[in-house]
């Protein structure tokens, strides 16, 4: 049975290619209807093989779930999904009206629908002036948002668009941006698979990281991030900042310093800093004028501004941080191919593969 | 499903209209058709635009014959094939291509239909080529010959056929290689193939059907020649007893006879078709069937042209009036080729070639040659669906 609530609901997606070559292994990986989804990851991580499989262009070794409502890979779900694939390439005699009426035609969208629909499309993407010119004339972002249009022509309720803002000037980014808000106003869901983490963030309700073939991290941005949010308190330049800060949380708060930090933590502050914890585990980490509390409690910071204040500690600014989309990516992929060398490097020791 | 059958089908046109193939096929058809035109004939010569240069007559079915090796043999069979081929067998490599066959297979349309639909669309550019060059053979034959052929539509079903055993073929090699090049050079490697199987096929079945021809031609001579002989020594014994003069004379004419007789007997012994021969033949036949009857299939556009006698007219003299003049020579098609054993005339391997064909069943120069265009499709077919794109 089918989730309703889930646009898209993999289970075990596995997808080995010739050669044993393992693109995906296992995915599980759920989109809620109307939310704006981002899939994420490096190079090679298999985004687009498992956008492929969603969309049924390729055939995938093992797949379970459902997209919307229907098995993985039945044609039956692309009747109310649109795709925009990466590096699509459209016939080139064809007119930018005359693309978007060809694609509706293959989405069974009817003639006199077809025609109306291009028009819209093209105006929203902001390609009217462009639309009787054959499509060999454009350029790369004149194609994107083309591609989008495409991608709308069945007037679908999934949208899944791959690296949809590629090649696109930066106010045709915004464009294409304000597009997919209004997808997620009207109630569909859009699935972006992009390279461009920034964009990711600013209209990502969730967001998915995909490292070697797994899902490593799932999530709105609030979730993945919470162990590492905390509070940032900058003070006035002293001569040794450092040190100044040092003494008056060990004095005032009984702090330890000098202890080891938590690995996520340690990922995402400067490896340089200063860190250490309060007697109640908040971690502490301190950089020249910077300090940072392992927090996202504002009560827990109003000792730490108070031990500050009372050793005379001039405070500059307090700031609440939270990753980035950046953040967790590097985290993510920094952590998985660490493990990846680790695993490599106890594999070569067990087989007798060190030097001698 | 109309709707995306038909939206794929007018795609391939304007592919076709944009690469200037689609017109450029259709004017050197009619360029094609207007020289043929050139050519007439009347109730006493054959003509070349108003005039007579040639001085000879030349029969309606004649004309037919021309129209039959030229055009029907010499363009479809070659030229206007490759063209067509030239023209289509970019289908599935231009669709296969990345970036590209992710938006039509992101459609609600099958792998399956979404094949088929592509394959379509190639024999529906032939089909209208070939429409259009039926309308105006049809035209050129009835007012430049007198001949008004209804039969002639028979080259639409008949031409798409025998181009769809070489689009299965270029299909297949188009999916499997994804290179358009490739495609074509490969099918037209293979359609060399066939021809070759076919050479070989149709110049032992003339042998053996000559030699045999031959062979009862000598064995009736030599039947003659038995009753003449026998006739002879009945007159001998009968007359030439007591008259020497007369006696010797039957004597020579019955030595000359059992002379002939002999040479008759050696010649007739060289007609036997040899055992090594009849199994070869039998062999590439055998072979043949598992492969497209590419020539025999356009051949049976003679079957619907040609009736019997018209074969039987072709291989005599025109009539009285024009007993002087010579007949056109058969053509390359109906005729000689390579000389026979025995040195028969092209009129009778005209003849022979005919009834060679004509004994093959349409069965099974149509229905195993679409068995094979099945077998390439479907392997094609599950390869396309099959693959990672």
């Amino acid at each position: 049975m089918s989730d309703p609530d889930l646009a898209i609901d993999l289970k075990k997606v596995t997808k080995v290619y010739k050669r044993r070559v393992r693109a995906l292994d296992g995915i599980e990986m759920h989109v809620r209807r109307g939310e704006v989804f981002g899939l994420l990851g490096p190079n090679g991580a298999g985004k687009s093989t498992l956008v492929k499989i969603i969309m049924s262009v390729t055939r995938p070794t093992e797949a379970g779930g459902h997209v919307l409502g229907h098995p993985v890979g039945s044609k039956a779900s692309l009747a109310k999904a649109g795709y925009l694939p990466e590096h699509c390439l459209f016939p080139r005699y064809l007119t930018g009206r005359q693309t978007l009426e060809f694609f509706a035609a293959l989405s069974n969208v009817g003639k006199a629908d077809r025609k109306k629909q291009a028009s819209e499309l093209l105006e929203i993407v902001g390609m009217t002036r462009w639309a009787d010119a054959k499509v060999a004339t454009y350029s790369k972002g004149m194609l994107q948002r083309i591609g989008v249009a495409q991608a709308l022509v069945n007037n679908p309720d999934l949208v899944i668009l791959d690296e949809p803002t590629d090649g696109v000037d930066p106010a045709g980014r915004r464009e294409i941006r304000d597009v997919l808000l209004r997808l997620k106003s009207e109630g569909r869901t859009v699935f972006i698979n992009s390279h461009l983490l920034s964009e990711l963030e600013m209209i990502c309700d969730r967001v998915a990281i995909l490292v070697a073939g797994r899902v490593v991290q799932q999530g709105t941005l609030d979730e993945l991030t919470v162990d590492r949010q905390s509070f940032s308190i900058e003070i006035a330049a002293s001569a040794d900042p450092t040190s100044l800060l040092k003494s008056a949380l060990e004095t005032q708060l009984k702090a330890s310093f000098n202890i080891t930090v938590p690995p996520k933590v340690g990922q995402v502050l400067p490896s340089t800093a200063l860190t250490g914890a309060l007697p109640d585990g908040t971690w502490l980490q301190v950089k020249d004028a910077l300090l940072r509390i392992g927090t996202t409690d504002v009560a827990l910071v109003q000792p730490v501004i108070d031990a500050l204040r009372a050793a005379g500690i001039v405070i500059r600014r307090i700031t609440p941080v939270r990753p980035s989309l950046e953040d967790l990516f590097m985290e993510a992929v920094g952590g998985v191919e660490g493990s990846h060398q680790a695993g490599a490097a106890i594999g070569a020791r067990n087989s007798g593969g060190t030097r001698p | 499903m109309m709707t995306q059958t038909l939206a794929i089908l007018i795609d391939a046109y304007r592919d076709l209209q944009a690469r200037k193939l689609f017109w450029t096929v259709v004017i050197l058809n009619i360029l094609a058709m207007a020289v043929f035109a050139m050519f007439g004939t009347n109730d006493h010569a054959l003509t070349f635009l108003w005039y007579e240069p040639f001085g000879r007559f030349l029969k309606p079915v004649d004309y037919k014959i021309l129209y039959s090796n030229i055009v029907v043999g010499i363009w479809f069979t070659w030229i206007a094939t490759i063209l067509a081929l030239v023209s289509t067998a970019g289908i599935f490599p231009d669709l296969l291509t990345s970036g590209s066959i992710d938006l039509y297979l992101a459609k609600p349309i099958s792998h399956l239909r979404l094949f088929f639909t592509k394959y379509l669309a190639g024999l529906v550019f032939v089909a209208l080529q070939v429409t259009v060059f039926a309308l105006m053979s049809f035209l050129v034959l009835g007012l430049r010959g007198g001949l008004w052929e209804p039969g002639l539509f028979a080259a639409i079903p008949l031409v798409l056929v025998f181009f769809s055993y070489l689009f299965g073929i270029c299909a297949l090699l188009g999916v499997w290689t994804r290179s358009t090049v490739a495609a074509l050079l490969l099918t037209l490697l293979a359609w060399g193939g066939i021809w070759a199987v076919d050479f070989v096929d149709k110049q032992s079945g003339r042998a053996i059907a000559m030699m045999n021809q031959q062979h009862e031609m000598q064995t009736r001579e030599i039947d003659a020649l038995d009753t003449q002989i026998a006739h002879e020594e009945s007159l001998f014994a009968s007359e030439g007893s007591g008259n020497d003069a007369l006696a010797a004379q039957h004597a020579e004419h019955i030595a000359q006879l059992k002379q002939r007789r002999e040479r008759a007997v050696t010649s007739s012994d060289r007609m036997i078709v040899p055992g090594t021969l009849a199994t070869a033949q039998k062999v590439v036949y055998n072979v043949k069937s598992f492969v497209p009857k590419t020539r025999e299939t356009l051949s049976l556009l003679d079957r619907v042209l040609f009736k019997d006698k018209d074969l039987q007219q072709a291989s005599k003299p025109a009539d009285d009036t024009a007993a002087e003049v010579p007949t056109p020579a058969p053509s390359p098609r109906f005729g000689p080729g390579r000389g026979p054993p025995g040195g028969m005339s092209g009129t009778s391997m005209t003849l022979v070639q005919a009834q060679i064909d004509r004994q093959r069943s349409i069965w099974w120069i149509i229905g195993t040659s679409l068995l094979f265009e099945a077998a390439c499709l479907a392997l094609a077919a599950w390869h396309f669906c099959t693959r990672d794109f």
